[in-house]
């Protein structure tokens, strides 16, 4: 960690996973990816909707079979069916930190994900932080009864965000909430009364953007994993209709946004396009910069070796007593 | 078990360059429940865990020494040892020093930027199941190596040297890594192809995970410092040398200098002053029985991060 980071015991973020009951083994690399953190300024919430206390004993051998350091930082609730709250809101009224992310099963993040948003937190004012994720496809199998998760193609990052952009974000997400922290008091406080649960988180998730904007950290640090056949999962098909409902209910008046907040979105969609005009101009002229410093390194080399040849030639070899005549006879000439 | 019914011992060991004791410590922590969940499944008895340290100053002082012995005693760690080298021996040269301190059947490779999966020792013996295995290689997080396997059987060209168990037969047959011709990078794959030539197997088992500390920058391409650019350039054209693949250093050594970048440079001087010398090794596999040079691989690939 760099020096400008704040103490590693606060929870600078919690990690909110909500694996449907049946999809333990699933989690098994996100949580080795969060026990691997370079920084312990997080912990790890998993929250198992329509779980009954059976169900959850997979979840807790998994977490018990990791060395305690990081077992004590994670907390597993089952969320009762009967329970009208989105793992999201509940994860805001039981966490201490001052983030959320949101971290797919199946997914995993990057040792460094914990110290991004640390870092970049204690200089956001409780923004939301935005990070890139990249794509992976992926084959699930099972080999003597255990997953066996392989890679087929390699990570695609989304594009590089020269400006984060929340209309563009807001349109095409890299996965439901993935790809973001958010701060946990908007999240609290931000909503109103009554949404359906799945909504609630979109809602949510809009709502802190409008309200506290975003700070975008640049940095690849979420590896969303894709099952080869299958283009979505029941998790994203499930955020998809979410969010699609939540845009419903802001054309109908239903939720109604702050004032200033679509002025505030539309100037940061200008700006975020002007910036991302200057980057690609300056990308053009790295390339071309690159182009001229290889077309003469390959010339040196030639030169070097044509000197080189002409060193070792015969020709070179047999005039040597007559060049070392002609440096003697200088020496001789600048003498007094 | 190994064929005679006895249960093998292991040895873990750590080539340490210049790393950050959390690091160290965070390691050692995962190996914790992961040496006890092997001894517990019976796959192995005693067990060691060697650090080698290649830094210019050590990088652990004695009262941590003293505290990472107490915390792996207590998982179930008969021997602790930690040496300082002295002087950079690479990965090659250092595993190699700990390889001649280890005593046991087994020798698990880790790289000190790993974290290890609590299934991750006991799942590399399962992967040992049969005596012309040499060589297991582990399954790494967050980017997995591409290159190809077979689904059966787990076989594979070769194994990185970031998690990799080995037979103690196949460290005395081969003579262990060539530190003499690589420094620290393709000396896994020059290790395997060796072990290799001397008719083991190398597999690889994915269900045996760890977590490789890599990232990928914003361009989702992974980052590679300027010591990875120079080594891997230089080891390169030591491989094509190697095994019989004089046309490839060619190719290789143009491709480099045409890169423009002075790490490729360099390394092409490098290996032409050594050249120039006789200082090159005798090249083997001729006929090419293990070597598998694909595009700039050393496998077939199922895919290239820099596609």
């Amino acid at each position: 960690m760099t020096s400008d980071q704040p103490d590693a015991v606060l929870p600078w973020v919690t990690a909110l996973i909500a694996p449907r009951t049946d999809e333990a083994e699933l989690i098994a690399e996100t949580l080795l990816s969060l026990a691997a953190q370079t920084c312990d300024a997080f912990d790890v919430m998993i929250v198992v909707p329509e779980a009954s206390a059976e169900a959850l004993v997979p979840f807790r051998d998994l977490i018990a079979a990791f060395d305690v350091g990081f077992s004590e930082r994670v907390r597993l609730t089952a969320l009762p069916a009967t329970r009208p709250e989105s793992p999201l809101l509940l994860c805001a009224r039981m966490s201490e930190a001052r983030y959320i992310s949101v971290v797919r099963p199946l997914d995993i993040v990057f040792g460094h994900w914990a110290e991004t948003i640390a870092t970049n937190g204690a200089r956001a004012d409780d923004r939301v932080l935005t990070f890139l994720t990249a794509t992976q496809v992926v084959e699930c199998e099972h080999r003597r009864g255990d997953p066996v998760v392989t890679t087929v193609g390699p990570p695609r990052s989304s594009e590089p965000t020269v400006s984060f952009d929340l209309l563009e974000f807001l349109d095409s997400p890299p996965g439901p909430a993935l790809g973001c922290a958010l701060p946990r008091h908007a999240v609290a406080r931000a909503l109103p009364p009554g949404l359906p649960a799945g909504t609630e988180e979109w809602a949510a998730q809009l709502i802190a953007f409008l309200a506290n904007g975003s700070h975008d950290t640049g940095e690849v640090t979420y590896l969303r994993r894709v099952k080869e056949d299958t283009a979505t999962s029941p998790h994203e098909r499930a955020w998809e209709r979410d969010r699609t409902e939540v845009l419903a209910l802001l054309d109908h008046g239903t939720l109604t946004l702050g004032s200033g907040m679509l002025t505030a979105l539309q100037s940061s969609h200008r700006r975020a396009a002007g910036e991302r005009d200057d980057w690609c101009e300056l990308e053009h002229q790295l390339a071309a910069a690159r182009e001229a410093c290889a077309t003469h390194a390959a010339a040196e080399q030639t030169v070097r070796r044509q000197m080189e040849e002409l060193r070792q030639s015969a020709s070179w070899r047999l005039s040597a007593p007559l060049r070392a005549l002609g440096g003697a006879a200088r020496r001789l000439r600048r003498m007094p | 078990m190994d064929q005679n019914g006895a249960i093998p011992s292991l040895a873990v060991q750590v080539v340490l360059f210049e790393h950050q004791l959390r690091s160290i410590e965070k390691l050692a922590a995962s190996l914790g429940p992961a040496i006890a969940r092997v001894r517990h499944d019976a796959l192995i008895g005693e067990v060691s865990v060697l650090m080698g340290d290649s830094s210019p100053e050590p990088a652990l002082t004695d009262g941590e020494v003293e505290s990472l012995r107490t915390s792996l005693v207590a998982a179930g760690v008969h021997r602790f040892d930690y040496f300082f080298f002295a002087r950079n021996r690479g990965s090659a040269g250092g595993n190699n020093d700990l390889f001649a301190e280890a005593e046991s059947d087994l020798v698990a490779i880790i790289n000190p930027d790993c974290y290890a999966d609590p299934r991750l020792l006991a799942e590399l013996c399962r992967g040992m199941d049969d005596a012309v295995i040499g060589i297991v290689e582990g399954r790494q997080l967050p980017l997995e190596h591409p290159k190809e396997f077979d689904r059966q059987t787990g076989d594979t060209s070769w194994a990185s040297g970031a998690c990799m168990l080995v037979r103690r037969e196949v460290i005395m047959c081969t003579g262990g890594f060539d530190e003499a011709n690589f420094f620290m990078y393709c000396d896994d794959v020059d290790f395997s192809w060796r072990t290799r030539l001397a008719g083991y197997r190398v597999v690889y088992q994915p269900t045996a995970r760890v977590f490789h500390d890599k990232r990928l920058d914003p361009q989702g391409q992974v980052e590679a410092g300027e010591a990875e650019v120079y080594f891997s350039a230089e080891a390169a054209l030591m491989m094509a040398w190697k095994y019989a693949r004089p046309d490839l250093v060619e190719k290789w050594s143009a491709g480099l200098v045409a890169s423009g970048l002075p790490a490729h440079a360099k390394a092409v001087e490098a290996f032409e002053e050594r050249r120039a010398r006789g200082d090159l090794p005798q090249p083997l596999d001729p006929e090419g029985h293990v070597a598998q040079f694909v595009g700039y691989n050393y496998a077939a690939h199922r895919f290239l991060y820099d596609e």
